[in-house]
């Protein structure tokens, strides 16, 4: 395997992450068993990327309710809002933190829309599959969820993401995964994207959440696309050309110095379709 | 278009995260909420800070009634 630039392989092989099982389907996971403080945190934090600080609930809670005013914004107006998050979400399951998420917040946002306009489709443009909430909503069909990423069998978050995951029992055929070969640029992103828009489309949802990641950069620190940032001023229009009720709620994207443009070019685009 | 935002959000600050069997520096900095705020300001977005909702709103995601799939083993990865 070869490393990233920069980044030199340990001594020795240790696991990032361990698959999600939540337990018998149609059974929620029960609450931890064990009250120690080790037990709970291997029940409730899926990887090691979900280092807890002595601040860090505060800001977790906090970055969910700019999702939930986003929403709550988006009702009010019938247009579109956006919820600067952080830290991100769309790892997150209903009970576990993964890959820098502790609550997933477009689900947050999603469930709050759905409780409005009862048909609800989440459009996911960030680099990694967004697990946690294809997972919140696999057994649903209010609510659609697509996610466009690189693909995983490669990539975090690995045991999803893949093209043959379309939903289960009442969800099936409402979800649907658009992977991405490493290396891809513009010009595969943003096909991905348009067949998103497409099962958008057909599934005729009243309010729209993109949860959006700008770490399909090809200069972002864990990139493994080839994006450039001309890229996010045509996701914005694309996406706001569907006229829905949009939340947009802020996921990944690690380059410090470009997020700012990336941001401003998605913004320009989406405000000159709607 | 409003933009929701609180200083809050920067409290969380991780030291580390694990890479390919090390401990690696955190990419999840508190200065991306400046670059994405200075963003929206370039286009005249100002920040709103989100009102106290409490937990009920992050409770309010469903329950998943059903675990996804694992597709299969990976062989390789970057984070």
């Amino acid at each position: 395997m070869k490393a990233p630039a920069g980044v030199e392989p340990g001594i020795e092989v240790l696991p990032n992450l361990a698959p999600y099982y939540s337990g018998v389907p149609g059974v929620d996971r029960p609450p931890c068993p064990a009250t120690s403080l080790v037990a709970r945190t291997g029940w409730y934090i899926g990887d090691l990327a979900c280092p807890l600080g002595p601040h860090s609930w505060t800001s977790i809670v906090r970055s969910a309710h700019a999702a939930v005013a986003a929403a709550d914004a988006v009702v009010a107006s019938g247009d579109a809002a956006y919820a600067l998050c952080r830290p991100s979400g769309h790892h997150a399951h209903r009970d576990r933190a993964n890959g820098f998420c502790y609550v997933n917040n477009s689900a947050v946002a999603a469930e709050r829309l759905r409780t409005v306009f009862g048909r609800v489709a989440v459009l996911d443009v960030d680099a990694h599959h967004g697990d946690g909430t294809q997972n919140i909503f696999y057994a649903r069909d209010d609510v659609l969820t697509v996610s466009t990423h690189a693909d995983p069998a490669g990539y975090y978050p690995f045991y999803t993401g893949y093209l043959h995951e379309r939903g289960v029992g009442r969800g099936d055929g409402f979800n649907l995964n658009l992977p991405l070969p490493h290396g891809s640029g513009n010009d595969a992103f943003l096909d991905a994207l348009d067949r998103g828009i497409e099962a958008v489309r057909a599934f005729a949802p009243a309010a729209l959440v993109l949860p959006l990641g700008f770490d399909t950069f090809r200069d972002d620190p864990i990139s493994v696309l080839d994006v450039d940032l001309d890229a996010y001023r045509v996701v914005g229009e694309r996406v706001g050309a569907l006229r829905l009720p949009t939340v947009v709620v802020q996921e990944g994207g690690y380059r410090i110095d470009a997020i700012g443009k990336a941001l401003e070019g998605f913004v320009a685009g989406f405000r000159s379709a709607r | 278009m409003r933009a929701f935002f609180t200083d809050e959000e920067l409290l969380h600050d991780p030291q580390q995260f694990m890479r390919l069997g090390r401990i690696a520096k955190p990419t999840d900095l508190p200065s991306r909420a400046h670059a994405l705020r200075d963003g929206l300001a370039a286009v005249g977005i100002a920040l709103e800070a989100p009102a106290d909702y409490g937990r009920g709103p992050l409770e309010a995601v469903p329950a998943s009634t059903t675990s996804t799939t694992c597709s299969r083993p990976s062989s390789s990865g970057v984070r």
